[in-house]
């Protein structure tokens, strides 16, 4: 028996081991590159270990006026809109995970039904144009309110606790309002924690929704900016007099590369800290109690 | 029980702030953006009583890729204001989605009152025209576009007209591309440049075979090129085709004067065969139908290429010293127009113009817009936005103008200020001290006699029926196949026309030429 | 018998209003539940479902300017279009057939993955694991695929320098339709593992600790634990996941293949989505794009209605 599970986890980390490798593999790729001052990329080759390190590339995007601004704007959009999805998320999906609530049938067909069915970018512009929300950061935000995928998962994971948790409660004389705050909400840390990562990462690169609702470039976010600086550098439009200068400069590949380490840096961090929240044993004992 | 209620306080807290930051920062920015709307609601000027100033003329300007134009801060902006009176206010998108996001502002009504965009035969342009998006500026043209109308000629904007208006002004613009040679490696193999096909076939070979960078290592390419075929153009040249068929609603003219696509020109299936030869012997690059336009500039880059496509202007600036980095002893030549079996050369054709400006049918004072744009093209505008402000940007003396690089760097005007991409006369200049420029600025005179599609604003109504019919990327995929596979390049080019204008080639000739005819 | 009729329809009535009064009762009773979804009912009426009469875009020539009642009716001009094509028809088999792939390896491995990292005692190694593994996620297509490109390239990609080490000729991948629809299924797996893994790792976290522990007490190992356990504890996770992901099947990757898709290749891996975006690029054709997105949208919606319905069937849950 012993030696069965030795092997196992023997194998078990060698396999996960060489998956993070190769997953680990294009960033350090891409952060190789970005500090690669020009002469050694050309060259080619697997670019491990540099011999020099040039900080060039990420001193350009840092000048760029609209970085910082367009950070900011990142960062309002991703918190904001975060807790804003969170919020009604689990009012919807702990509301629609009791099944016996009259009008559950209808309600639950009418979310569904939007998921396949929806009304295209130009009536969601209208629409938002209407509201007076051209141009201001809500209209990112409500538009994008609730992912009904997410929700039915979050709801998943509602209906997956055990019924006696909340009778037990409701017995000791818990009322509604309690029981989903102080008894539901604790215990699904990980599946809030789950979808809350998924929507700020999904707000995190959104590219073009903000490109539609936002006119002033001031509220842009990083995405956007980034992709500018970037089609900037790269070689594609070739007419004469169309070639800017930064084209004509030498650091086109690494300036490339980072601007995917500092579009992607930040929630990468993010999820570490959100990793204490997978651990086993948040149920202990409490329906004992 | 306290320790979470103390955290729920905390995010309550949190989200509060957060939220009245948004809301303020939201109330302000709308205070802001209600001056200034896109479109109509502009602030209008008003005859007033001589002595009393009147109120600027607001108009805004869209084009694609102007994220850093900062209409508040620019100078040259700020400049034009003072000039005109005007107030400029500034539009834009990222390359990728201007499309979508010009095509928004129309849906909601809000036009920009000056687009620049890609114009008749692309986009719904024509359908806008026709619906009144647009005013058809051809006799405000006529009236407030002197300068203009000395650098664009009658063709290029009659070619530009839907239905006898004209709806957009085109900006000129020359393809300026050119082939360059690796002259150190003829050097050290002791060969001169070719002059026609089977030299340089014979050049290719012994490039891609005999080690001319003599570093030991067989890791050089004969010949390389883009997916697209366009970075080859010159071998289709020389066997008379104009642009290779990389696609085929590339309009010209055949023998009869009449429209047909570019896939029949005489010419193109032998310029084929050529290819497939170098293909199968291993003298192109055997990846080239992969090679996406990025990663053909970066192989040029390493300095492994012998003959490669670059622009007249940029070779010496840019590409030489880019391959020099990697390979110092670069050295590049120009490659004339290599010839054919009939000892002849056609150049690649060319629009001549790239995008158009459009001026909103809501827009107050479309002449002071005119004004604007044909400054662009006079001596003193074409001056402001090359070089910038004198004094500032740049010093005179006796005529001749010395730039100061550091300010224009602080004006982010290095290659000009970015009005350039609405109208700008072609004139080829590039600052620097290299011996091969003059020369290089003399063969790019040649740019100017073209040749030119005689249709390029024009596309057959049924084209995305065709293309649906078809699959999009047919004649792509097509070529390449044929020229990566191993059957007879002949018969098979003949099978590949026959089913392209069976499957809606022949319908589409027809259409462009009724189009066409219509147009005149 | 009229007396009879008419104190029924008394009784009818008594009962309709005594209906109405236990109606208004129970959702008094039940306040709090429905005050939840005040607010959510309220985004998707407003924002998902006035703007759905976008969808007649699909039957009408339409053009960004115009009303939407102004432009002409086209009806199912576009559908005819499309279902006549030969290339759309490649395209449709395409994208069932690499989206069947998909689901195939794509779905299960992050599950097993959530598994082999349960597994794992050290805190450490697993949350490092975890990190290093989620990143691919935020690389876009276009960075990925020129990794791809460059590791199998024909002209000293990584695969190709090992070969020859080892003697063998040089191959080219990324040209062979045999491998293409691999390529495509291996590196989306690689790519979104980590990430949709975090799912079932938060699924096996709130699995009730004490069943874990009667199931020591009964003497099951590790495995046993698993089969019996984990794997039943987070059953409904993976139904409702796999549901949903059934109804993405006519999505087969649109920048992956975009990025990807060469000439020699494109007959195996041309998609519908790409193949909408290439047919219409340029043209602004919204008609087109829309009446696409409503066949993907239908086929989609019946599949998990229609997957809902038999898992009813079969297991007696029904999913939502």
């Amino acid at each position: 028996m012993r030696k069965k599970t030795g092997l196992f986890n023997q194998i078990n980390y060698i396999l996960l081991f060489l998956f993070g490798l190769s997953a680990l593999y294009p960033f350090i790729y891409i952060l190789t590159i970005s500090l690669l001052p020009l002469d050694e990329y050309l060259r080619g080759g697997p670019f491990l270990f540099p011999k020099n390190i040039s900080f060039e590339a990420y001193a350009h995007i840092l000048r760029n006026g609209n970085i910082f601004m367009s950070f900011k704007s990142s960062l309002i959009i991703t918190v904001l809109g975060t807790f804003t999805n969170l919020f009604l998320t689990i009012l919807c999906a702990y509301a629609m995970s009791k099944t016996k609530l009259k009008g559950y049938k209808i309600f639950i067909n009418l979310i569904i039904f939007t998921m396949y069915f929806k009304g295209g970018l130009i009536p969601s512009y209208m629409l938002i144009r209407s509201l007076k929300l051209i141009d201001s950061y809500w209209a990112i935000i409500l538009s994008g309110g609730i992912s009904t995928y997410y929700m039915l998962v979050m709801r998943s994971f509602f209906i997956n606790i055990p019924e006696s948790l909340e009778e037990a409660a409701i017995i000791d004389g818990a009322t509604e309002p309690y029981v989903l705050f102080k008894i539901i909400l604790p215990i699904s840390l990980p599946v809030i924690a789950t979808v809350g990562l998924f929507y700020a990462v999904g707000h995190w690169n959104s590219y073009f929704t903000p490109l539609i609702y936002l006119n002033s470039r001031k509220k842009w976010p990083l995405q956007v900016i980034l992709r500018e600086i970037l089609f900037e550098s790269t070689e594609s439009m070739r007419t004469a007099g169309e070639t800017t200068e930064l084209q004509k400069s030498a650091i086109g590949p690494q300036l490339k590369m980072a601007t995917v380490i500092i579009s992607v840096l930040p929630i990468t961090m993010i999820y570490p800290f959100l990793q204490k929240h997978f651990v086993k044993g948040v149920l202990i004992g409490a329906v004992k109690a | 029980m306290i320790r979470n209620s103390k955290k729920m306080v905390a995010v309550v807290l949190l989200t509060c702030m957060v939220l009245s930051y948004v809301f303020t920062g939201c109330i302000k920015t709308n205070e802001v953006e209600t001056q200034s709307t896109t479109g109509s609601s502009n602030t209008q000027t008003t005859q007033v009583k001589q002595g009393e100033t009147e109120k600027p003329y607001e108009f805004s300007i869209f084009r694609s890729t102007w994220t850093d134009l900062n209409e508040d801060t620019d100078l040259i902006i700020k400049e034009l204001n003072k000039k005109f009176n005007i107030k400029i206010k500034i539009l834009t998108a990222p390359y990728e989605t201007w499309v979508e996001k010009y095509n928004i502002y129309v849906t909601s009504g809000d036009v920009p009152d000056l687009s620049v965009t890609t114009g008749p035969g692309t986009m719904n342009f024509n359908a806008w025209a026709k619906q009144g998006i647009y005013i058809d500026i051809n006799d405000l043209y006529k009236k407030h576009c002197p300068n203009i109308q000395k650098y664009i000629s009658d063709d290029i904007i009659e070619a530009h007209k839907i239905n006898g208006g004209l709806y957009g002004i085109p900006k000129p613009s020359l393809s300026d591309t050119t082939v360059a040679i690796r002259a150190d490696w003829l050097k050290n193999l002791n060969l001169s440049i070719p002059k026609n096909l089977d030299d340089l076939y014979a050049v290719l070979k012994v490039f891609k075979e005999n080690d001319p960078d003599g570093n030991k290592q067989d890791d050089t390419y004969g010949l390389c090129s883009e997916d697209t075929l366009n970075t080859i153009d010159f071998i289709f040249g020389a066997f008379g085709v104009h642009c290779p068929p990389n696609v085929a609603t590339n309009w010209i003219t055949d023998e009869n004067g009449k429209l047909t696509s570019n896939l029949l020109e005489p010419g193109v299936k032998d310029a084929i065969k050529y290819v497939t030869k170098l293909y199968r012997d291993k003298i192109l690059d055997q990846e080239w139908m992969i090679t996406k336009s990025q990663a053909y500039v970066d192989k040029i880059h390493t300095g492994k290429v012998g003959i490669s496509k670059t622009g007249f202007l940029t070779m010496i600036a840019d590409t030489e010293s880019k391959i020099k980095a990697n390979d110092p002893d670069c050295e590049l030549s120009i490659m004339e127009n290599v010839v054919g079996p009939e000892g002849k050369y056609v150049r690649p054709m060319q629009k001549g113009f790239y995008m158009v400006s459009s001026i909103s049918s809501k827009s107050k004072q479309p002449e002071k817009i005119l004004e604007f744009l044909d400054y662009l093209m006079s001596d003193e505008g074409d001056t402001l936005i090359r070089y910038g402000i004198k004094g500032i940007t740049y010093t005179e003396e006796n005529g001749k103008i010395t730039v100061n690089k550091e300010e224009l760097k602080k004006y982010a005007m290095e290659s000009g200020h970015k009005f350039k991409q609405i109208l700008q006369r072609t004139a080829l200049v590039i600052p620097g001290d290299d011996t091969r420029i003059p020369q290089l600025l003399e063969m790019a005179q040649v740019l100017y006699e073209g040749p030119f599609y005689p249709a390029p604003t024009l596309q057959p109504q049924s084209l995305k029926d065709v293309t649906t019919k078809q699959g999009p990327d047919f004649v792509k995929n097509s070529v390449a196949a044929i020229i990566t596979g191993n059957g007879d390049v002949d018969s098979e080019w003949d099978i590949f026309i026959k089913q392209w204008r069976e499957t809606g080639g022949d319908q589409l000739i027809k259409e462009i030429n009724e189009l066409y005819d219509a147009n005149k | 018998m009229a007396q009879i009729i008419k104190g029924n329809d008394k009784i009818h009535k008594k009962a309709s209003l005594k209906n109405m009064n236990n109606l208004l009762g129970y959702i008094w009773k039940k306040k709090f539940m429905y005050s939840l979804l005040v607010l959510p009912l309220l985004y998707y009426i407003i924002f998902e479902y006035i703007p759905i009469y976008g969808i007649l875009i699909a039957f009408q020539d339409y053009v960004p300017g115009r009303s939407f009642i102004g432009s002409e009716w086209i009806w199912f001009k576009n559908f005819q279009l499309v279902f006549s094509s030969k290339p759309f028809i490649e395209a449709l088999r395409n994208t069932i057939l690499i989206s069947f792939y998909k689901i195939i390896f794509g779905f299960p491995f992050p599950i097993i993955i959530a598994f082999l990292l349960n597994e794992v005692r050290s805190s450490t190694f697993k949350r490092s694991i975890q990190t290093a593994i989620y990143f691919p996620n935020f690389v876009s297509w276009v960075i990925v695929g020129a990794i791809i490109v460059s590791i199998f390239s024909v002209n000293d990609g990584l695969l190709n320098q090992i070969l020859k080490q080892m003697g063998i000729a040089p191959v080219n991948i990324m040209v062979n339709p045999k491998y293409f629809r691999t390529l495509l299924v291996v590196s989306s797996m690689w790519k979104e593992a980590g990430m949709q893994s975090i799912i079932y790792l938060a699924a096996i976290a709130v699995v009730d600790v004490q069943v874990y522990e009667a199931a020591i007490i009964d003497g099951a190992n590790r495995w046993q634990q698993t089969r019996y356990v984990t794997l039943p504890g987070i059953a409904s996770t993976i139904a409702i996941l796999f549901i949903l992901r059934l109804g993405s099947i006519l999505s087969a990757g649109m920048e992956q293949t975009l990025v990807l898709l060469n000439p020699m290749v494109a007959s195996v891996g041309e998609n519908i989505d790409t193949y909408v975006y290439k047919v219409g690029l340029g043209q602004g054709d919204y008609s087109f794009s829309t009446a696409v997105g409503l066949f993907k949208s239908l086929v989609g919606y019946i599949l998990i209605i229609g997957s809902n319905w038999f898992s009813k069937k079969v297991s007696g849950e029904s999913v939502f």
